[in-house]
Parts: structure tokens; C-alpha cells; sequence
């Protein structure tokens, strides 16, 4: 039930309430589930599904029949290491052989983990791990080696990090050490994924032959959270923004929620904005190798929300106070975006540029370069669907070589003379005809022409003289005023 | 073997400098002439192995520079770029002035070029051939777009000007010729972008915006453009792949032109407290009463019709052509140009 603040806040934001109510109405799912065709495993896995992740299950369920079952164990399986990764009451020593030997149960139907700490909410996945795996053991083979390999990958990476004291005490130091967490948590699910989509033909296989693109829909997503998350994050004692950037601007992490910080904070925020907004056209470029509408809706929907939610943190004090969120109004305006075409998603990413860019505060030391980033979204966009207004030339235009200005200017010469003659001839045959007519009528009238007469006549509709001699003489007597007797 | 000869009109100004300096750096085994109507500074005098001076608007003044040397390569940067009050112009005699130093003088170091036995030549031409048509917008721009429809005195020089250079009829004399187009460019000690922005803030001007401020524009920072030019010399004297060919060269970051000026400006420690948006049709009207004000007073205003028509536009090109065959890639980011620029104060 809605509560009366919020009744309070969607009276005052009517739009925001005709979003939500249009995306309850009128979205229509590509494709939908057939539960009754599914056992009590699968059942259990959707289940699990919609437990660990309230976004990306409703879209996940959207997928293609050949993928939705694929992607879901995907995305189970990858949560089920990140359950491992984040538990803090599991010991280094017992988490590193966890994460590296992960992908060797995906085929066990008899491995279950029982060893999180009670507070971990999504440990009942991995204490029910076995019905993943039963699942697992039902797909396509070139779908499990995708999910085996990434999920190997990503074990691997999560265990180095797991084990790196310095950065599980001090955070992350570089920009390039973020970007390749950021690749082991987010990069590798956008490969896997990607490999998936091409495995069951619904995307455009050149996309496995630009490995930056598909890196980029994981940067951008990831690097998106790590910045929304910064109060959340520090609360847990947990520290993902690169000390190369913060420590341009306080000399420790926690002197950036002091109130008295707060321009050094945002030039820190924006800062991190600016490194994931440098994604955002490589996005774009990837969702327009997307065939299939379902795929489409299930990468274009985070990453709009994404866009949105850098809007929100860019120049935002309220970030370093607590969590923030686009509201759901906007959420579901964006989803109705997100599901239509290329070009409705390219006008999502454009409007946000440009509110990031009107935003943009000078005093910021990245301000142009921030600047520089929306443009490029700008520039990329613009290269697919080129603006089409009266203030562009129309493709084909022809080229009218500059000429020599004497030339020109002789030519321009002789135009104007010639109009100018055109236009004094045409005058001079006015006056004359003119002055004709007034002579004319004016001899006539002077010599007892009765034009008065005539006019009243042709009024009367007596357009020829009167047969009769005797006529002329009635008609002029009409006129006299009294009759001859 | 004779070291390879270069001649550079222009090379005492603002982009000539930096060319020959540059030349003078990467290839110290050439010989560089420079040709210009005023002296070099001292620090490139010294080292150009002669320098020339001649009015390029007087053929005998051209073929008198040409009778001693025959270079192997003609690079021609001389030129007008009428700046500040001058640059939306549609005075006849400023015409007149402007046709004749960029187009004519550019036909008299051709001929010359030509008459010399010499038949190479690079010509710094500019995207205002196409952008100084203040009617329309032009998103990524590239060689394909149509010429002839810049209206302004500097671009329709440079367009005709750049029309005779590449034009057949030399080709079929054994002329190779490119020419490059490059966008606004910026730098340390540059009179026509960041001292005429610096400007505004005595003036007082910063704190209005005209139009939707969503607009792009296109900037280069001054040692991508000679990046740009030593290739396209280098392309001529070796493959000659460039040949009758011209290029758009810019930075490739298009950005916000009002940002940009915001960010000038923040550079001198300036910011305005507050900017308003003014529609452009109010300013259109500005413009106007400006330019009434103008011809009566005689004051140089900065807005007037043909600024408020170039402050809500968007141009950019692309630089694929210019990739492709020179091997072009800007080096130094936009931001950091601004940001050098702006170091060495203004120069006025």
C-alpha cells in the first residue's frame, strides 16, 4: 500500500506517477515464461532468481526460451561466488580454495555449502546449490563451457583479491588496479554473456572481435554502483575508489564525508563519474550489434538506468551522506525507453549527457574534460542517427565551387542590371497605359458621355443595348427625374 | 645528395612559427626558408638558413623571392584570419582586403611555386571553408561535404583559395598538392580565441548563455595542428599519398561551446556567480540594436547578427581521412591544451 508521503510525492509529480502507471499497463514481454513446463529444480532456480536480485530478474525472465535458462544459471552461478567473495566471516585460507575450485561443482548435483555466516542473505543459494547444478547439467554443452570458463575466471580473480591484505585494508590504489576489479566482478560477466548471446545467434558475432565494447557494458554498470555505493561501502569498511584519484584531493579516504570537504568530495565524485562516462559511447556501439528484442531490452535497461543514476550522483553532496536512487518514476519511464529501439536509447544517453553537462561546475578541475565525455556520446550518436533538421544540409547538397571574385562579382553585376532593367521597363509601360486610360475617359466624359447610366444598367444585369429605338429614350428619362407630358 | 629544401611562407606567424620551429627540430639535416612579410621572431631567425621578405599580395614581389631558390617543397601558411570585430564582417573594402591577401596571394606563391620548377606543396586552407556558412549546422563533417556555401570573408577566401590549389588543371601539370582544413586553433600566445574569451571577463560578459548551450564545437590545440602539418610535408616528399587531397584536422573532442568559454575563463580564476540562458531570438534582436549602436558610435561590440548566429550552432569534423592517410592522432588532449595555453598569460 502506498503510504501518504508518497501519495504526498506523486501528486506533485504527476509525470513521474504516469511512468509508472504506463510501464504497468502497457509493457508487453517478448517473451514470457511457460512455468507449467518446469520442474521443481528449475522452479527453484527462478526462485532463487527473483531472491538475489530484484533488477535483473524481471528482464532475465523476458529473455528468448534458448537463453533463458542459460542466463539464469549464469547469473546464479556468479551470484553464488560473490555470496563466497563477500563473506566476511569465512577465512582467507578457506575462502581462496572456494573461490579457484567454484567452477568444479557446477557439475556436482551433490555439493552444497553450508558454511555462511548467518547474516549473509543470500546463503540459502549456495545451501540449495545442488538444484543449480542439476539444472546446469541439462543445457546445451557450448552453453556450459561459456558459464564454466567465466565462472573459473572470476573465481580466480576474486581469490586474488580476496587474499591481497594491502587492498582488502587500504582499498585500491590505481585507476587501472579499479578498472580490472571492476573487470573480474563486471568485465567477464559482460564477456560470458555476450558469448552467449552469439552461441544462441541473437547477436551480431563481430562483437566477440571487440572485446573493449563488451568490457565497457561491464565498466560502465559496475563502476556506476562502486560511486552510488561510496557511503555504503565506507560504512562496511570496504574502500573501491582508487586512492589515485581521492588522494588528489584528501590525504585520507575518510576526510571525504566531512562537511567542511564537501567541494573536494564532489571534484572527487565528478572525477569518478568522468572515468565511467568515458564507457558510455563503447555501450552504445555494443547494443547496436544486438538482433534479437529481448537481448536488447535485457542489456539496454541496466545500462540506461545506469546513465541515470551517474546523472544523480554527478555534483551531488547527498552521495556522501547516504545511498541514493533514481526514483521509481524515472526507473520506469526509462524501462519504457529501454525496451523500444536503438534510437530511443541513444535519446536516453544524450538527454543525461546533457544534463550532466549543464550541471558542470567550472570550478572543477575535470570540468572540460567531462565536458569532452558527454560530447563524445554526442558525437557517437549523432554518427548513427544523424540530425536531420532545416539546419542541415540535406545529404546530396550540391557543392557550388567558390568562384573568382571578379567573376562573381560581374555576374552579379549583370543580374542586378538586368533586373533592374527588367523592372524599369515593366514600370514605364505601367504609366503609360496609365496616362492613356486617364486621357481617354477623360475626353469621353468631357463630351457627354453617360458613364453613370452605363454603370446602373450593367448593375441591373442589361448587358446589350435595347432593340428598340423608343428604349434609349425611357431609360434616359428614368433618369431625369419627371416625365414629358 | 642536397638536403632537402623547404620553403615557409608565413613562418613568423602564430602557426608558421610552431611549424618551422618543429621542422627545425625533427629534421635538422633540411634547409628551411622562410618567406613572410614581417621579420621572424629572433629565436627562429637564428636558425632558418635564410628568410625572405616579401609582400605575397605583389607577383613581383613573389617571383623576385623565388629567383635564387628552388625549394623542394612549398609549405604555405600566409595568410589573414580577420579576427575579433573583423570576423563577421560583410564590409566590402574588408572583402576586398582579406580576398586579396588569402586568395590572390595565394595564387602569386603558387605561380611562383610552379615557375620555380618546384612541384610539391602543402596549403594550410581551414574547416571555416565549409563552417563559415552560418546557416546551417554541420555534425560530423568530412571531405564530402559540399563547399560554396560559406558566406564570411575568411572562409570564402580559404575556400577559393583552396579551389585553385587543388584544382585539376595544376595536377595535370605535375602539381602535388593537399591542403588541410584545421579547426579553430588554440595555444600559447594565440590573439584570436583565448585572449578575445579572457576579454570578456573585464567586460563583464560572462554571465549569459545564447541558446540551449547544447551546442559543439570543434577546437585544437596548436601542437596537433603542426603534428598534422610535418606529416602531411613528410606524406609529399615521400609517397605523396595526399595528393589532391584536402583534410579536416581538429582535436577529435568536440565539446560544449559555451563550456568551453567557462572553462577559459575558470583557468584566470573566474566564475561566473550565475548565467542565464537568453533565447536566441532576444539575442538575434541584441544583435541588431548592437550593430545600429555600432554605426553610429563606432565602438567594437562583441555581439552582433553574426555572433549570436555562430554562438548557437554545432561543427565538428571527422578526422578519419586525415588518419587514414597522414597518419593523424592528436596528442594533446583538449583540456591540457587550454590548460598550457592559458599558463603563458595573454598576449594581446
Amino acid at each position: 500500500m502506498p503510504s501518504a508521503a508518497d501519495v504526498a510525492y506523486y501528486l506533485f509529480h504527476i509525470s513521474e506517477l504516469r511512468a509508472i502507471i504506463q510501464w504497468k499497463t502497457w509493457h508487453n514481454p517478448v517473451h514470457e515464461r511457460d512455468e507449467s513446463k518446469e520442474g521443481p529444480d528449475l522452479k527453484e532456480c527462478f526462485r532463487f532468481l527473483d531472491l538475489t536480485s530484484r533488477s535483473f530478474a524481471a528482464v532475465i525472465k523476458e529473455l528468448h526460451p534458448e537463453l533463458l535458462v542459460p542466463t539464469c544459471l549464469f547469473y546464479l552461478c556468479l551470484r553464488g561466488l560473490d555470496t563466497i567473495e563477500d563473506d566476511m566471516t569465512i577465512d582467507i585460507a578457506r575462502k581462496e580454495p572456494l573461490l579457484r575450485q567454484f567452477h568444479d561443482h557446477l557439475e556436482d548435483e551433490t555439493w552444497t555449502f553450508n558454511e555462511n555466516g548467518p547474516n549473509e542473505k543470500d546463503r540459502e543459494l549456495l545451501v540449495k546449490f545442488d538444484c543449480v547444478a542439476k539444472e546446469y547439467n541439462k543445457i546445451k554443452e557450448e552453453y556450459k563451457v561459456i558459464i564454466k570458463d567465466i565462472t573459473q575466471r572470476m573465481g580466480n580473480g576474486m581469490a586474488d583479491y580476496a587474499k591481497n591484505a594491502d587492498l582488502n585494508a587500504n582499498g585500491v590504489k590505481t585507476i587501472k588496479d579499479y578498472e580490472l576489479y571492476c573487470h573480474y566482478v563486471a568485465g567477464l560477466v559482460g564477456e560470458g554473456l555476450t558469448r552467449l548471446f552469439v552461441e544462441a545467434k541473437l547477436a551480431n558475432p563481430v562483437l566477440l572481435q571487440r572485446p573493449e565494447l563488451m568490457e565497457s557494458m561491464g565498466q560502465l554498470l559496475q563502476q556506476t554502483n562502486i560511486i552510488r555505493d561510496i557511503r555504503e561501502d565506507h560504512d562496511d569498511k570496504r574502500y573501491f575508489w582508487p586512492k589515485e584519484v581521492w588522494s588528489k584531493y584528501v590525504t585520507k579516504f575518510d576526510e571525504l564525508f566531512l562537511p567542511e570537504n564537501q567541494e573536494k568530495a564532489l571534484q572527487c565524485s565528478s572525477e569518478m563519474v568522468l572515468i565511467a562516462l568515458n564507457r558510455a559511447d563503447e555501450c552504445l556501439f555494443y547494443m547496436a550489434g544486438i538482433k534479437e528484442q529481448s537481448v536488447f531490452n535485457f542489456v539496454a535497461i541496466p545500462q540506461s538506468m545506469a546513465m541515470a543514476t551517474l546523472e544523480l550522483c554527478f555534483q551531488n553532496p547527498t552521495l556522501f551522506e547516504r545511498n541514493i536512487k533514481i526514483t521509481k518514476g524515472t526507473a520506469c519511464q526509462l524501462m519504457t525507453e529501454s525496451t523500444q529501439n536503438l534510437q530511443l536509447v541513444c535519446d536516453v544517453f544524450r538527454r543525461y549527457a546533457r544534463k550532466i553537462h549543464r550541471k558542470n561546475n567550472p570550478s572543477d578541475p575535470h570540468f572540460l574534460e567531462i565536458s569532452i565525455a558527454c560530447g563524445k556520446i554526442e558525437r557517437f550518436i549523432e554518427g548513427i542517427f544523424p540530425t536531420q533538421t532545416p539546419r542541415v544540409l540535406p545529404p546530396g547538397a550540391e557543392q557550388t565551387v567558390a568562384q573568382d571574385s571578379a567573376e562573381e562579382a560581374r555576374r552579379k553585376a549583370d543580374e542586378a542590371e538586368a533586373k533592374k532593367d527588367v523592372l524599369y521597363i515593366g514600370l514605364a509601360i505601367a504609366v503609360t497605359l496609365a496616362i492613356i486610360s486617364v486621357v481617354m475617359i477623360g475626353a469621353a466624359w468631357f463630351f457627354g458621355a453617360r458613364f453613370d447610366l452605363a454603370f446602373a444598367e450593367l448593375k441591373k444585369g442589361n448587358l446589350k443595348p435595347p432593340k428598340e429605338p423608343g428604349q434609349v429614350e425611357n431609360i434616359a428619362s428614368a433618369y431625369e427625374g419627371h416625365n414629358e407630358l | 645528395m642536397a638536403p632537402t629544401h623547404v620553403l615557409v611562407t608565413g613562418g613568423s606567424g602564430f602557426l608558421g612559427r610552431a611549424i618551422v620551429k618543429a621542422l627545425l627540430d625533427r629534421h635538422a639535416d633540411w634547409t628551411i626558408t622562410v618567406l613572410d612579410l614581417h621579420v621572424p621572431p629572433k629565436d627562429v631567425l637564428d636558425r632558418v638558413s635564410s628568410f625572405i621578405q616579401a609582400d605575397i599580395t605583389s607577383p613581383s614581389s613573389v617571383n623576385d623571392a623565388f629567383l635564387h631558390i628552388r625549394p623542394d617543397l612549398v609549405m604555405h601558411c600566409a595568410g589573414i584570419v580577420p579576427a575579433r570585430r573583423h570576423r563577421y564582417s560583410t564590409n566590402q573594402k574588408q572583402w576586398h582586403k582579406v580576398k586579396t591577401i588569402n586568395y590572390e596571394g595565394t595564387k602569386n606563391v603558387l605561380n611562383a611555386t610552379l615557375a620555380s620548377g618546384c612541384r610539391k606543396f602543402v596549403y594550410t586552407s581551414s574547416c571555416t571553408v565549409v563552417i563559415d556558412d552560418l546557416a546551417h549546422d554541420y555534425f560530423n563533417m568530412n571531405e564530402k561535404t559540399p563547399l560554396g556555401y560559406a558566406t564570411l570573408h575568411y572562409g570564402k577566401s580559404k575556400g577559393m583559395a583552396e579551389q585553385y590549389v587543388l584544382s585539376s588543371e595544376h595536377a595535370e601539370k605535375g602539381l602535388e598538392a593537399c591542403a588541410l582544413r584545421p579547426c579553430t586553433i588554440i595555444g600559447p600566445g594565440d590573439i584570436a580565441v583565448i585572449s578575445l574569451i579572457h576579454d570578456l571577463i573585464a567586460k563583464g560578459e560572462t554571465y549569459f548563455i545564447i541558446g540551449d548551450g547544447d551546442n559543439l564545437y570543434d577546437f585544437m590545440y596548436i601542437d596537433n595542428a603542426v603534428d598534422a602539418h610535418i606529416l602531411a610535408i613528410e606524406n609529399m616528399l615521400t609517397t605523396a599519398t595526399a595528393a589532391g587531397q584536402a583534410f579536416f584536422i581538429s582535436n577529435q573532442e568536440p565539446v560544449y561551446f559555451w563550456d568551453f568559454f567557462a572553462y577559459i575563463w575558470a583557468q584566470f580564476g573566474h566564475v561566473p556567480r550565475f548565467r542565464v540562458r537568453i533565447p536566441m531570438a532576444v539575442a538575434w534582436v541584441a544583435g541588431v540594436a548592437a550593430e545600429v549602436i555600432t554605426y553610429f558610435t563606432g565602438a567594437a561590440p562583441t555581439v552582433d547578427r553574426g555572433s549570436v548566429w555562430d554562438a548557437v550552432r554545432t561543427h565538428y569534423s571527422d578526422n578519419s581521412r586525415a588518419r587514414e592517410i597522414l597518419g593523424y592522432e592528436p596528442k594533446i588532449g583538449l583540456a591540457e591544451g587550454v590548460r598550457r595555453s592559458c599558463e603563458v598569460g595573454i598576449v594581446r
